[in-house]
């Protein structure tokens, strides 16, 4: 599919235009008509005595994370020596996005969601702005799985062909990540002259977003003028021979970073839309796989220098990322709130929460 | 629906949304288990709000957007989810009786360590059924007196004038209703044909013999208002030896040696049967030495200054006398507002010694009303007060502000506790234990109590506290404080 179709399809999505705003705003209408009628319900097992961090994202997407962020460098690049990141003064707009998932439990006929997406936004001389979208409930069946996937698929991401639904239990993840995908595009279009953070890498081919999704994104970051930057959480990176690299610049007292993106294996970096680095923002924090698409005209030195310019940093992560995230992501009494929000309004039948390791490994499950 | 989380001893744990239900602390509870047809009355004692994990958090994240500009778009009814969730609340209550259900029949009693399980049903208990079940009920009583109205359901708690007979102890923070109760009990008394004499310290008891409008009340000869020094009189025969020495040196502070001499004179004058005022005062300042004649004639000086004693018996009275003015029940208000130290030490000791004395020669029992009574009252009354003169028929009702002034030995005999809002944890300790239940409620349902509401346990009401609402009365019941600023 050629880039750029997926905008013109955007815009003359449902017989309009319609912004990715307005495509996020109105998704909830859409699941709720696609939101099939279910007889019993069995909430998803919510721990309150302890505080869980609810992501599914983690449960569901950690095999394909394995396999995605996981960058195998050719060379040693122990002895390379880290460039330090200058501060660039110059005042820039930044825009962060994050999406998080959960699943609510199970009913006689599939699987209940919640998804909420976030993009933080701060320009210039302006009260940072945040816009968040969800939660949004979607009912996954077996009936309406392959309409539900192909609608994002098709109607909004524009591609042509149908495609095979994923199996139920990893549609949770999926809907997130078309929100992502959706938000990211909506972030790119918003910032201007700026850069727009993305929680994760700039790989595209994975198992849930094509590379023409994520090109497509970055080309409307790009007629803005705007950097993107993925910030990685997980990557890992490893030697040939199978060795974790896990102290790159831990002796590194100052900010500063390593272009790693000519040592990883050629088939990987072909799928990467940006430049591989491991940065460290702040002298004490940690150290991030960073992959970044500078704005034309720009290096990813500059990026990384109006980065640490105009952000704050909290143990080294940008914080406009992390109230992004703390934004999106679902405490256990929201969950909680949206197991009987779906009850009463769908009028299921409840059975009580299970969970199997709790019942035939406790307590040492 | 309220449903049951935990027992943790002798307390449960209730859990309710507090848009669709509401609990109060001191609210009675029923917890049936219909299928094993027992049950459980708890009380609450304490609400709060469920600790879910994920609230801090949540708190956390909206606190700290700050000055963010914030578009929201979230599905419309969530919030309202969101909202039950976050403000779920508990409620801690203590374990009060055991239900039973008997062929149809409700029927409670002691708890026997059962609980019930967690779908038991749970219900806000009418007030009224737990007297009945308890046993509080007007026409179960011959001399029944309305306490106040349960904060809760609003019903009537009755008890009996019979349960007064013992020590009621009412306790609270200044402006209350401790006063109000207090009346509330003197003319349910009166109304029974009780008689009572009233330490007034602030004046203003004797204004129930008016009504609000300023019309005579009913109680306007059954209320006879005294004021030392000008009604109320003694003359030095009547008060007698002990009492006049008992306060000259206790209270006046005169030595040993001095009171020895001014002995010999009272022994002499009382021999010459010319016991008068006038005639001590004579003789006293005849005395040889010097120093003892100073510092009895002194404090002679001081007692006449109360203008209490009258040589002319005429001039005088006797607590014989005015309680022949209250036969068909009243009370005899000493107003002791203003007064010195001496004049209140004086009129104390003599209407105690004197009632004391009536009730060995077989009068009827009397109220005393004793309002801050550690102002005027000594050690050894405390002590005679719910010993020897409790035993005689001298039944009490003390008001303060302090509790920790009333004395362990009266709050160990305490029959009845009527305890208003107290915040100190000391003053709560302290009276915890009149109550005669577990200090925790005493110490959390007081510190939730609003004015004009008050804890009530004791004889009165079977021991199952009650929280209730004094009742407004139909005379007039303010004390009159002299105000220089008259408006906020």
């Amino acid at each position: 599919m050629e880039s750029g179709i997926i905008v013109v399809k955007l815009q003359v999505l449902m017989g309009g235009w319609l912004s990715e705003e307005k495509i996020l705003k109105g998704l909830v209408g859409i699941l709720e008509e696609h939101f099939p009628e279910a007889r019993i319900f069995r909430p998803r097992d919510i721990r309150l005595d302890y505080f869980a961090y609810i992501n599914d994202e983690e449960i569901d997407k950690y095999d394909e994370w394995a396999e995605d962020e996981v960058v195998d460098l050719t060379e040693d690049i122990e002895k390379t020596v880290a460039r330090e990141i200058e501060a660039d003064p110059s005042i820039i707009p930044i825009s962060a996005v994050d999406a998080s998932s959960a699943k609510l439990g199970e009913t006689n006929r599939g699987v209940i969601s919640a998804v909420r997406v976030a993009i933080w936004k701060q320009e210039p001389g302006q009260k940072p702005k945040l816009y968040v979208y969800g939660p949004y409930l979607a009912h996954i069946t077996s009936d309406n799985v392959d309409f539900v996937y192909n609608y994002f698929w098709r109607e909004i991401f524009g591609f042509k062909e149908r495609k095979k639904a994923p199996q139920i239990h990893k549609m949770t993840d999926r809907l997130r990540n078309f929100f992502e995908r959706l938000a990211q595009r909506q972030a790119s279009r918003i910032t201007k002259n700026g850069i727009t953070l993305w929680d994760g890498s700039l790989t595209g081919g994975t198992v849930d977003t094509p590379v023409e999704i994520l090109k497509d994104s970055l080309r409307l970051a790009q007629d803005n003028n705007t950097s993107v930057v993925g910030i990685s959480k997980h990557s890992v990176l490893k030697t040939e021979s199978g060795e974790r690299i896990l102290e790159m610049l831990d002796r590194e007292m100052k900010p500063c970073f390593k272009d790693v993106h000519e040592k990883i294996s050629p088939s990987l970096a072909s799928r990467i839309l940006g430049r591989v680095h491991v940065v460290k923002f702040t002298p004490t924090g940690f150290s991030f796989r960073v992959d970044v698409k500078p704005a034309p005209n720009a290096s990813c030195t500059d990026v990384l220098e109006l980065l640490r310019g105009n952000c704050t940093f909290y143990n080294g992560y940008p914080d406009p990322l992390r109230e992004a995230h703390i934004h999106a992501y679902f405490t256990p009494d929201e969950l909680l709130s949206l197991q009987n929000m779906a009850i009463k309004k769908y009028d299921m039948e409840v059975l009580p929460s299970f969970d199997v390791r709790r019942h035939i490994l406790a307590p040492f499950g | 629906m309220m449903e049951m989380f935990r027992k943790i001893g002798d307390e449960v744990i209730l859990v309710y949304n507090p848009r669709s239900e509401s609990v109060e602390v001191g609210e009675s509870i029923k917890i049936l288990d219909k299928g094993h047809g027992r049950g459980l009355i708890v009380q609450v004692i304490e609400q709060s709000l469920v600790d879910l994990t994920g609230i801090l958090e949540d708190i956390i994240r909206r606190e700290s957007i700050g000055e963010v500009e914030v578009e929201e778009h979230i599905p419309q009814e969530y919030e309202r989810y969101r909202l039950d969730v976050k403000n779920m609340k508990f409620a801690r209550a203590k374990i009060r009786k055991e239900i039973t259900v008997k062929n149809g029949e409700e029927i409670i009693g002691d708890w026997t360590g059962w609980v019930p399980d967690r779908t038991a049903h749970v219900e806000s208990l009418d007030d009224e059924w737990l007297m009945k079940k308890l046993g509080i009920q007007k026409n179960l009583f011959k001399h029944p007196m309305i306490l106040g109205e349960t904060a809760h359901s609003q019903k009537p708690l009755i008890t009996s004038a019979f349960y007064l007979q013992g020590i009621t102890v009412i306790v609270g923070k200044k402006g209350t209703g401790k006063s109000h109760i207090a009346k509330a009990l003197l003319l349910g008394l009166i109304d029974h044909k009780g008689k009572s004499i009233v330490f007034d310290i602030n004046d203003e008891y004797s204004t129930m013999r008016f009504n609000e409008d300023g019309t005579k009340s009913p109680y306007y000869d059954k209320i006879l208002p005294l004021n030392p020094g000008e009604n109320l009189r003694f003359t030095f025969s009547y008060i007698g030896a002990d009492v006049f020495f008992d306060v000259i040196q206790t209270t006046m502070g005169l030595s040993e040696a001095s009171a020895f001499e001014l002995r010999n004179v009272w022994a002499q004058i009382e021999r010459e049967g010319n016991l008068t005022f006038r005639e001590i005062r004579a003789r006293a300042s005849r005395i040889g030495n010097a120093h003892i004649r100073a510092a009895v004639t002194r404090r002679l000086e001081r007692m006449a200054q109360t203008l209490l004693f009258a040589d002319d018996p005429a001039e005088a009275t006797t607590l014989e006398d005015l309680l022949k003015n209250v036969e068909e029940g009243g009370a005899l208000v000493i107003n002791l507002k203003m007064k010195s130290k001496d004049t209140v030490d004086l009129v104390v000791q003599t209407l105690l010694r004197k009632t004391e004395e009536l009730l060995e020669s077989g009068h009827h029992p009397l109220f005393i009303f004793a309002e801050e009574a550690h102002m005027y009252l000594r050690e050894t009354n405390w002590a005679d007060a719910v010993t020897r003169m409790r035993h005689l028929g001298t039944y009490q009702v003390y008001m303060t502000n302090t509790p920790t002034e009333i004395r362990p030995l009266v709050i160990r005999q305490t029959d009845n506790l009527i305890l208003f809002h107290l915040t100190e944890s000391r003053d709560l300790q302290h009276v915890s234990a009149a109550a005669r239940i577990d200090p925790e409620t005493v110490e959390q349902v007081a510190r939730a109590l609003p004015s004009r509401t008050c804890l009530v346990i004791g004889e009165n009401t079977k021991h199952y506290p009650f929280v209730i609402k004094t009742t407004p009365l139909q005379v007039q019941t303010a004390g009159k404080t002299r105000l220089y600023f008259e408006e906020p």
